[in-house]
């Protein structure tokens, strides 16, 4: 009975108040989740991003059918329907991406043109809701170094990776059948242009069914590289090379057009009128030339006659060896043929003199310091080989030996002068036309002071980093100053003079500087000598000195503001950091001296031994932890310097701060209440604190500066 | 008993006989030998710009890329085993330490840049299997060379991590191309040739910038500058002097200048022409 009675009791507690009260609760919170879940799929159904290009899936590699210098127009055919969408950016920049949309009405099929291109540039592009990326490069505008591949027969499966890992910047194919028919061809049209015998055939396009009538004959101009390519016949040279052309022409037949030249066959081509109109030409243009021509043979054959490089690229033959690719390296002077992969090469056009234009016996004179007969070699050069040889080097040799080697400065201006007359568009033109600006700016006096200065330079130079000799050469620097003061070489002179005292002598140098801001004010080192003092005195950590010089710095050449306010907080910083070092002895003094000093005065043996024994555990431990990050480190001393110092201070810290801390709070006898006893250990506590971050910032200070910037100071 | 007695002695002297013969060239390298090669790279580095250098660890770490150099040594017929022997005994011996660590640091970069090209070259070439493991050597040399993009996204970029995130976009389109092979990943290996290139063309040109900077100064580190520059352009040359052998010549006409006549400015003209498609800076 009893029992029951309580079972009952028991039952009536249970369903009375847990479960109505735990079932309000699940219904609440399965209420809640079932909104936030509701919310969430809500949330994500509605701020999806939509795929663009309609949301379409890209069945097609995207393939490249206009490229110029400054657009590229891409085009692919998409599953579903919609507006096509492609993002592009300079390849290897962290520029932000920029797309460019379909023009026309939402369709299968886009195509979309990228404008505002640089020329010669590659670019990384990907189709919108797409993540692999594709490249291409942009047509070059001026005439630049380029390559490009020629295939012939079936293209192998290894000729797409040639084509990119060679540099080619398009690829010409001598087979006569159609692109749409190579699905290897095709694959590189996400890439690269690929021509045939009948121009820019795109398989694309033909999809579309876009008018495209094979050319017999037509031009491709590439970084000033003219290809004539004639299918059938060679009718349309004459009208190919009668337009001016950049640097090279070079002629590209079809088996149509090349049977006449045998093979290619030296006896067959002298009688042949496409090789007779190239030769003429040639006559007439020889720095122009048609120097090569490309055609399918029977076999894989070089042949030159009257300078003009006949290519026969072979088929695939029997034994089903496919047709080796010929990579063409297009120069301003020379174009290489390399079949690959093996990468045998065969001059195309050679470098006029290519054996002799560099006169290597006039540049071993040079080397060997004989300038005088350097020169008269080089002259000799010269004059054996003017006419229609381009020599530029051989001409820009002798202005330089003039002028670096001889100093004979006005003879070597005429030098550098013939020659920018004579090759405007060398590659050392910009050189040589820098470097007369540079000696026309300082001609007073006939050159002299620009000479013995440039003398003085070239020695200074040969001197290393050996001081013996230095202080002759300073004083024949004041001597230019003195002796040609009002020339435009003084103030360059005595701007290297101050160069050569800045790590010896900080004071000196900053005189001299301030020297060529009073006598010139105007000259070109005068509007950084500011900056060049500050530099000096932050070199010889002279920190307030240097900060004094940016500040006159920054209102003297505000154009380096950037340049001076970074140098002035370096400045700041690191006297900040001296300072805060003071601020430590000060600290650590205060600390130990009332330590000591206060009564009783002295320090008690436990509690010096405690001290001992901290320092003992605390050196060991980052001793430990120091070697554990040993590479943190930059010697081996510093780290031990400053583990040590760590335990110093550890251990400085317990003994006097502990100390200091009881007789402040008068708690040297032991007896003191529980709230004063627990200020007294916060107080040591902060003491100790104080010491140790004092300590420690005084030998990072002492050992290495660098270490702050592991804490951000 | 005899017999088992001949029986040893004959199978013993086959053993040793094929043991010593050699097997046709070199066994190929591994992945483990490329990430030793990298991670003591990335250590000599570090060890060498410590204030007290121990040369001893250097050495030791530089054995340890020994077999990635004779590698590369058979290969490209370069003769860096003997060059970088070379500079690191005289750098124990105190000759021209400064400019004999950069021979060492920079040379074991342009041993990197080599591996990863041989790498790629067989990666286009091998099965699936043979190419992940291409790619992950060329992962593992690019590890080894990252403290250069570091350094040149310091000095160009102003810290941003341009060349780094390149590189590391470069190896992931390379690992995604993996399986694929064709010209996905030609593709991604023009993307990382063309990332390397940018940095190597940049270190030249940080290197004569510093020439320019400290000429009339401080000759000494002019000397230091200038190797870099000589080794940095090692790796690029190649592919400008392919591209144009006139450029080439007068590229390393000014590396081979007096430091008073080198200009940037006619440097990165000639770079940039060598180098088109490519965004310097």
């Amino acid at each position: 009975m009893h029992l029951a009675l309580t079972a009952v009791r028991r039952a009536r507690l249970l369903l009375r108040s847990p479960f109505p009260l735990e079932l309000r609760i699940m219904r609440r919170v399965l209420t809640v989740l079932g909104v936030l879940a509701a919310v969430g799929l809500l949330v994500i159904f509605v701020l999806r991003r939509p795929r663009t290009g309609g949301g379409a899936e890209q069945t097609l590699t995207p393939e490249l059918i206009r490229l110029g210098p400054n657009t590229a127009t891409i085009a692919w055919q998409s599953a579903e329907q919609g507006a096509g969408r492609v993002f592009f950016r300079p390849a290897g920049s962290a520029e932000e991406a920029r797309s460019a949309e379909d023009a026309l009405a939402a369709s299968v099929r886009h195509e979309v043109e990228l404008t505002g291109l640089q020329a010669g540039t590659r670019y990384s592009y990907w189709l919108a809701g797409t993540d692999r990326k594709y490249q291409f490069q942009t047509k070059p505008v001026a005439a630049t170094p380029f390559s490009f591949l020629v295939v012939h027969g079936e293209p192998g499966p290894q000729i797409p990776g040639l084509a990119l890992s060679e540099f080619a910047e398009f690829v010409l194919s001598l087979s006569g059948r159609p692109l749409k028919a190579t699905p290897v061809l095709r694959e590189m049209r996400s890439y690269l242009p690929v021509y045939s015998l009948r121009g820019e055939e795109s398989p694309w396009r033909d999809g579309v069914h876009e008018d495209h009538t094979p050319k017999d004959a037509w031009l491709l101009e590439w970084g000033g590289l003219r290809l004539v390519i004639l299918a059938k016949n060679d009718s349309g040279l004459a009208a190919a090379l009668a337009a001016p052309a950049a640097h090279t022409i070079g002629v590209v037949l079809g088996s149509g057009a090349a049977a006449s030249l045998g093979g290619p066959d030296p006896a067959a081509i002298r009688d042949d009128p496409l090789h007779n109109a190239l030769t003429a030409y040639n006559a007439r243009h020889p720095t122009r030339p048609a120097a090569f021509v490309l055609l399918p043979g029977s076999a894989e054959r070089v042949a030159t006659v009257d300078g003009v490089c006949y290519v026969a690229l072979g088929p695939d033959n029997a034994a089903g060896r496919t047709a080796r690719p010929l990579r063409v390296d297009v120069g301003e002077e020379s174009v290489r043929g390399s079949f690959l992969p093996e990468n045998d090469q065969h001059v195309l056009r050679a470098a006029p003199l290519a054996e002799r234009r560099t006169c290597e016996e006039c540049r071993r004179l040079a080397d060997q310091g004989a300038y005088e007969r350097s020169l008269a070699a080089y002259r000799e050069f010269v004059r054996a080989n003017t006419g229609h040889y381009q020599i530029d080097d051989a001409y820009y040799a002798i202005a330089e030996l003039l002028d670096q080697r001889l100093f004979r400065l006005a003879e070597s201006v005429a030098g550098y002068k013939e020659f920018l007359a004579k090759y405007p568009d060398s590659a050392l033109a910009p050189i040589a036309r820098r470097r007369v600006a540079e000696l026309q700016a300082h001609a007073d006096h006939d050159y002299e002071p620009l000479t013995r200065f440039e003398r003085l330079r070239a020695q200074a130079a040969s001197l290393g980093a050996a001081t013996n000799g230095r202080a002759a050469l300073t004083k024949r620097a004041r001597g230019i100053v003195e002796e040609f003061s009002d020339s435009t070489v003084a103030p360059r002179a005595l701007a290297w003079l101050a160069n050569q005292h800045r790590q010896r002598d900080p004071d000196r140098a900053a005189a001299v500087y301030e020297e060529l801001l009073r006598r010139y004010p105007a000259c070109a080192p005068a509007q950084t000598a500011w900056l060049d003092i500050g530099d000096t005195y932050y070199a010889a950590r002279r920190y307030r000195d240097a900060l004094n010089a940016y500040d006159r710095a920054l209102r003297r050449a505000p154009e380096e503001a950037a340049e001076i306010r970074r140098m002035a907080w370096r400045a700041r910083r690191n006297l900040r950091r001296r300072r805060i070092g003071w601020l430590g002895w000060t600290v650590l003094v205060l600390i130990a001296g009332m330590a000591l000093c206060l009564r009783p005065a002295g320090l008690a043996w436990r509690v010096l031994l405690r001290g001992v024994v901290v320092f003992c555990v605390v050196c060991a431990v980052s001793l430990l932890h120091g070697w554990l990050i040993a590479e943190q480190f930059l010697s081996m001393r510093e780290m031990v310097s400053l583990c040590l110092a760590f335990a110093v201070g550890a251990g400085l810290g317990v003994s006097l701060s502990g100390t200091l801390a009881h007789k402040l709070f008068g708690l040297t006898s032991g007896a003191g209440s529980g709230a004063r006893r627990i200020w007294c250990v916060l107080l040591g506590a902060g003491f100790g604190i104080l010491c140790l971050v004092a300590t420690v910032w005084l030998v990072i200070l002492r050992v290495n500066e660098h270490y702050f910037a592991a804490f951000g100071l | 008993m005899l017999s088992r007695s001949v029986f040893a002695a004959v199978g013993t002297v086959l053993s040793v006989a094929l043991g010593g013969m050699d097997c046709a060239g070199a066994a190929p390298i591994s992945l483990a030998q490329v990430k030793a090669f990298a991670e003591a790279e990335v250590r000599i580095e570090w060890l060498r710009r410590r204030k007290t250098v121990d040369w001893a660890a250097i050495r030791s770490d530089y054995e340890q890329t020994l077999a990635i150099v004779n590698a590369v040594d058979a290969r490209e017929q370069t003769r860096y085993a003997a060059e970088l022997a070379e500079a690191l005994d005289k750098c124990e011996a105190g000759t021209a330490p400064k400019v004999n660590q950069q021979v060492l640091a920079k040379g074991l970069q342009h041993v990197a840049v080599l591996g990863i090209k041989h790498e790629l070259d067989a990666a286009l070439t091998a099965p699936a299997p043979g190419r992940r493991k291409g790619v992950a050597c060329v992962a593992a040399f690019v590890e080894g060379i990252s403290p250069t993009f570091s350094r040149r996204d310091a000095d160009y970029f102003g810290g941003k991590k341009i060349l780094e995130r390149a590189a590391d976009d470069a190896v992931a389109q390379l690992q995604a191309a993996a399986g694929e092979g064709g010209i996905a990943l030609s593709a991604a290996r023009r993307v990382l040739e063309d990332v390397i290139a940018r940095t190597y063309a940049l270190s030249v040109l940080y290197e004569v910038s510093e020439i320019e900077k400290y000429r009339d100064t401080d000759p000494a580190k002019c000397a230091v500058k200038l190797k870099e520059a000589q080794i940095f352009y090692r790796i690029i040359g190649p592919r400008i002097q392919r591209r144009s052998p006139a450029l080439d010549t007068k590229i390393l006409a000014i590396l081979n200048a007096a430091y008073r006549n080198m200009s940037v400015a006619d440097l990165e003209r000639l770079l940039r022409a060598g180098l088109p498609g490519i965004h310097l800076k």
